[in-house]
């Protein structure tokens, strides 16, 4: 009896440690996690029942970020072009590549630098990667095996200084329809008297990897965090922003265009200012419709343009107004546009201090976290409020899919997720939620993949965890 | 009952027991060298599997897994619980909420007790840590003759009183606990249920009990043992038995073992330069991130 007792306390202890350890390994190597897609019997169905969940994969660890923070948490999310997989960079810098049933591929590491940006090339063999460190590079991946073709830094071109830890960044890539990707690269370095100094350069990849600069022989002296090009290759587009403007710089306006072919600068355009800034800044935009003949921008006052291919101004609608509320001015900043049929979509962000952008404001800005749909002749055709912070905005086929984030202001946790929209009616033709706030999301006529981040509330509940969603469409 | 083999060394037939006690020793140093070193959760839980699987090739008995295992459950969720509830950097992330902070009076106080993810996480490591350092120390006790340990020590210029004392406090640890088996089997006798209570007051009263009658039998016992080792002539230059050679291949596993610390050192302060902003070599840029997802 006694020998028996000793043997089941022997074989508890040892239960106990090897289910320690084996718990021990599972948070030190969440790529052993089982992260496959739902069982037959667990699929979930979207609130009307045109999407049906086919995967939900965790991510690994982030920092949880509450309302008191400023900002999302780190995530890029996209789909290959021919619709097969799902290629996610997460905030520890690793690139996962999934099927759509949420079946790991591979998974890679970039090394010390953090992801800033993420592409499939058109061909969806290769996978276009940014990061943000001393070397400010873009990684070529090839999607088959998770091998690094190429990568090519920045720092060549935009310099760094360690010691001030002013890195180059790869704030955006694009690609066009004939085989080239285009990355963006940024670095700014802000002086004690509180003037910045920026370095940008755009450029242009072929499918060998040989490399073309935007412009050929010296940096812009703004801000470029976006750029785009028509489906030819032949027009690249960027806008600018400066936040410490002054005669000395030589790209003073607003929306740049150049033969994506030769190098030649085509045209700019200056963009008309708006009480209280003192510059048009654009930091997301211009979007070239599909047939490449209009251009669609949106500025951080909160104005949205419309220009045609050669640079003339078509037409310019106020989103936001900016609000003097006890002496600060209030704002929600001009984040996306989206080229949907004949129909032109910009989104308005969260309510924001101009004062200092990292506080919290008092009150919500009535026109913050909206879609504003326009025709092309610029009429109003419909606004819908999501709100939370629209993240990320993405178009298939006639419908606007929406990232829905947080919303630091009404902490209303329920309207985090997926929302699709008809267009022009801006009608809910479904939405996907999520229990923590939609960071990122990616679409095609088939599937919608979203990023979810986890929230912490005031009171130290987290919601949501660093996952993605896989919805698949089973409804008209 | 007791069984006072679990704490000494024992001859086997496994590659463990017949390395020599130098290559122990040197590949003890550089696991602890290691295990310091070492920052990243992955490696460090690597070489902890490492460690246990020594005591695989040694065939360590159950009753040596036993006492192995208690110590690092221990030493595992101690480091992680404390660490948890403890932790004081940022970013922090509450996972659960022990004490709210409106508890009156308690609460307000403390300002509430919570369980922080990167505590548990910043524990584990520190628990693998010490995990490795015991589990590799404690297959060098069970696997090595205190003899051999003694006569490495003083082929290696170690201080003779220093290495004498090393050694008898390594083999006094299975008298300890021989004695404190004796104490409490003595007290169960007088009908004294010490380890039955879940009281903290009648714990303290307990290890009181326990600890006065074995720290008296320890005195005792120094007491016999100095007399003895004076008896002997302890300290007087005498002969010493040499030590036999070396084997080559161990000599130069060692080098090997060593010349990678080496090189890892050089990494790190490599890594540590540029992170601290003070030189940064673009052509090591896939050293650098190797140290970033590895080390």
């Amino acid at each position: 009896m006694n020998g028996m007792k000793q043997k089941i306390l022997t074989a508890g202890l040892f239960l106990l440690f090897f289910g320690s350890l084996a718990g021990l390994a599972l948070h030190i190597f969440p790529e052993f996690q089982p992260t496959d897609g739902l069982s037959a019997s667990s699929k979930i169905s979207s609130r009307v029942g045109r999407y049906e969940k086919t995967a939900e994969i965790l991510l690994g660890k982030v920092e949880i970020r509450g309302y008191k923070q400023m900002g999302s948490t780190p995530g890029l999310v996209r789909l290959s072009p021919d619709g097969a997989r799902i290629v996610v960079g997460t905030e520890a810098g690793e690139v996962l590549l999934f099927d759509l049933q949420g079946g790991r591929i591979w998974s890679r590491k970039i090394g010390m630098g953090k992801i800033s940006a993420l592409e499939f090339s058109q061909d969806s063999r290769r996978i276009f990667v940014g990061e943000n460190s001393q070397q400010g590079a873009v990684i070529c991946i090839d999607a088959a095996t998770g091998s690094e073709r190429w990568r090519k830094a920045s720092v060549d071109e935009l310099g760094v200084d360690i010691r001030q830890k002013t890195f180059p960044g790869i704030m955006s890539i694009t690609v066009d329809g004939v085989g080239n990707a285009y990355a963006v690269a940024l670095r700014s370095i802000r002086f004690p008297n509180g003037k910045t100094e920026y370095f940008a350069r755009i450029y242009k990849f072929d499918e060998q990897g040989v490399m073309t600069l935007f412009p050929r022989d010296h940096n812009l002296d703004v801000w470029v965090s976006w750029c785009d090009v028509d489906k030819n290759g032949t027009n690249l587009v960027f806008a600018t922003s400066d936040y410490t403007p002054g005669p000395e710089r030589k790209y003073k306006d607003n929306i740049y265009a150049f033969d994506a072919q030769t190098g030649v600068l085509r045209w700019s355009q200056a963009l008309p200012t708006v009480a209280p800034y003192d510059r048009t800044n654009m930091r997301f935009g211009p979007e070239i419709s599909e047939d490449g003949q209009y251009l669609g921008g949106v500025s951080a006052d909160g104005r949205a343009f419309f220009l045609d291919a050669d640079g003339k101004l078509l037409w310019a609608r106020t989103l936001s107004a900016p609000q003097k509320i006890q002496g600060i001015y209030l704002n929600a900043t001009g984040l996306h546009i989206r080229h949907v049929g004949e129909y032109v979509a910009f989104s308005t962000g969260n309510t924001y201090n101009r004062a200092n952008w990292q506080l919290p404001t008092p009150v919500e800005h009535p026109q913050s976290n909206s879609i504003f749909l326009f025709d092309r002749e610029g009429n109003l055709r419909k606004r819908r409020n999501l709100g939370g912070m629209v993240e990320e905005l993405k178009v298939t086929g006639s419908q606007l899919i929406v990232a829905v984030g947080r919303n630091i202001r009404t902490k209303d946790a329920a309207v985090h997720g997926m929302v699709a929209l008809s267009t022009p009616e801006l009608d809910i033709v479904d939405s996907m939620p999520m229990e923590g706030p939609c960071v990122a999301v990616a679409a095609n006529d088939a599937y919608i993949v979203g990023m979810e981040a986890p929230l912490q509330l005031d009171g130290g509940e987290v919601l949501g965890a660093y996952r993605i969603h896989v919805w698949k469409r089973i409804g008209l | 009952m007791y069984n006072r083999q679990v704490w000494e060394a024992t001859p086997a037939d496994t590659p463990v027991h017949r390395l020599d006690v130098r290559t122990k020793l040197a590949l003890l140093a550089a696991i602890v060298i290691f295990a310091v070193g070492l920052e990243g959760p992955r490696p460090l839980f690597l070489l902890f599997l490492l460690s246990l699987g020594f005591h695989v090739v040694a065939r360590s008995s159950v009753e040596r897994w036993k006492i192995l295992i208690i110590f690092l459950l221990v030493g595992i969720w101690g480091a992680m619980v404390s660490q948890a509830l403890f932790y004081n950097q940022e970013p922090r992330t509450m996972i659960a909420c022990l004490l709210s902070p409106t508890t009156p009076w308690i609460g307000e106080l403390t300002g509430g007790i919570f369980v922080y993810r990167e505590g548990l996480e910043h524990g584990a490591v520190q628990a693998l840590r010490s995990g490795i350092m015991l589990a590799c120390g404690l297959l060098i006790c069970w696997t090595t003759d205190p003899r051999q340990l003694l006569q490495c020590f003083l082929h290696w210029k170690m201080p003779y009183p220093i290495a004498f004392m090393l050694i008898t406090s390594l083999r006094f640890l299975p008298v300890i606990f021989e004695e404190t088996a004796i104490v409490l089997t003595a007290q169960r006798l007088r009908g004294f249920e010490p380890l039955r209570t879940l009281s903290p007051i009648r714990w303290v009263r307990t290890a009181f009990y326990v600890l006065f009658p074995i720290l008296a039998r320890a005195l005792r016992r120094a007491a016999t043992l100095a007399l003895s080792v004076e008896s002997r002539g302890f300290g007087r230059c005498g002969h010493r038995a040499g030590m036999a050679a070396w084997p080559v291949v161990e000599r130069f596993a060692c080098l090997t073992v060593f010349t990678g610390i080496t090189a890892g050192a050089v990494l790190k302060t490599l890594y540590s330069l540029q992170f601290n902003g003070i030189i940064y070599f673009p052509g090591l840029r896939g050293v650098y991130d190797f140290m970033a997802v590895w080390l």
